[in-house]
């Protein structure tokens, strides 16, 4: 009893963040002064230093709009690509640090904004990582403009892989079915489904080729026959291809 | 010596004219099934003969200015690749689960298409209907390779 009491205590007091506030805790007004002159980079640096006891109402709103004054800042006129690509080495930690920006609508606005600069902004001369930029800021945003998901799709698997682009590729689908036949989300679903991914990923590969599972139909038979017996793509896959016609003999050899 | 040279090249023309004809497109055409005959004679696991056949009424009825090839071309890649034809049921009978089902096929056909598969099958499919195992490959790019028939027909066996 004594022990769990006091595993309960440290994981209470990890959870406020004691340990880091000890250090060097931040006032609610120095957060407030840091938004009032626009230095959003810092607020989210400092915002974690506000004890959690003394963040008031206005805390998570400044962090909210902290992110998305760094994100609109970045890529417009005046910066250029380069500070767009400065995003990969952001995002990601404020996203980390803060999760409940992934849930904010207006963030994720911002950041559905940005992936729209970047997608128009690439295949100029300037040298930037755009699929990599694309998939860090389209973390969370499930809805692009029209037409914007099978342009993001072809960025991301030329510059990241097939596999990352699984989730562009999903858009474009869910906008325009017809997208089922681009060979990039046959290579897109086969490379989840023979992975090892799991939870989100693997349902949305698995969802990605229920709806397209005519035009994949074929690809993924042909992954079947390459792969060996109790593999992940067998595992993942055959509950799908087993019910339909044709193929007998290798859903018989590799479905179990 | 200028009307040498004329005759010359009357008859080089002629030469050309008579090697784009009827001629060179038998020549192609016996290439075409002599690859295929080669192919076929590597079929001796499958415990019986197959009759092997380039579907040449399909290809001349190809609207050649719908194609992504010209017929010409396409003629000298078909050599390439029938070749694989038998190689690859051969390959197939030497696994026993596909040894069977090949056993009631008797027919084999390569057939040259320009349609588009409804399945997003690639440019090689095969199907299967009563004792004939048909093979249809679509004008376009690269050739077919060793594996790719026994591929096409693992889909559909």
């Amino acid at each position: 009893m004594r022990f769990v009491t006091i595993v309960l205590g440290f994981g209470l007091w990890l959870v406020l963040g004691a340990g880091h506030a000890l250090a060097d805790d931040v006032p609610m007004k120095e957060i407030q002064a840091l938004a009032a002159h626009g230095n959003w980079r810092e607020l989210l640096a400092t915002a974690t230093k506000v004890k959690p006891t003394a963040r008031d109402a206005d805390w998570r709103k400044l962090v909210v709009a902290a992110g998305v004054h760094v994100i609109d800042e970045s890529g417009n006129a005046t910066s250029g690509m380069s500070s767009t690509q400065d995003l990969l080495g952001v995002v990601p930690s404020v996203e980390a640090t803060y999760g409940f920006l992934r849930d904010d609508a207006g963030y994720l606005d911002a950041k559905a904004r940005a992936v729209q600069r970047v997608a128009a902004a690439c295949g100029g001369e300037e040298l930037v990582d755009c699929g990599a930029i694309v998939v860090v800021l389209s973390a969370g945003v499930q809805r692009f403009p029209k037409g914007m998901a099978r342009r993001l799709a072809e960025l991301v698997e030329r510059d990241v892989s097939a596999v990352e682009a699984l989730h562009f590729w999903r858009a474009a689908v869910a906008e325009q079915r017809e997208a089922c036949q681009e060979p990039g989300v046959a290579r897109a679903v086969i490379g989840v489904l023979a992975s090892d991914a799991a939870g989100a990923r693997l349902e949305e590969a698995l969802n990605t080729a229920r709806t397209c599972l005519v035009q994949l139909e074929s690809a993924l038979l042909e992954a079947l026959i390459d792969t060996d017996d109790g593999s992940a793509f067998a595992r993942n896959a055959c509950p799908m291809l087993k019910p339909r016609p044709g193929a007998s003999v290798m859903k018989k050899k590799k479905c179990h | 010596m200028k009307n040498t040279a004329l005759v010359l090249m009357v008859l080089s023309a002629f030469a050309s004219a008579a090697s784009a004809g009827p001629t060179a497109d038998r020549k192609k055409r016996e290439a075409v099934d002599k690859s295929l005959a080669q192919g076929a004679s590597e079929v001796k696991d499958c415990g019986k003969t197959y009759k092997i056949s380039f579907d040449w009424e399909a290809f001349d009825k190809i609207d050649w200015s719908k194609a992504e090839n010209t017929k010409e071309h396409q003629i000298g890649s078909e050599t390439t690749n029938v070749r694989w034809v038998g190689h690859d049921i051969n390959k197939l009978c030497l696994d026993k689960d596909y040894k069977g089902p090949l056993q009631k096929i008797d027919n084999v056909i390569y057939r040259t298409t320009i349609e588009m598969g409804e399945k997003g099958e690639g440019r090689l499919r095969a199907k299967v209907e009563g004792k004939t195992l048909t093979f249809e490959n679509r004008v376009g790019g690269s050739t077919r390779d060793g594996g790719d028939f026994a591929t096409a027909a693992k889909k559909v066996l």
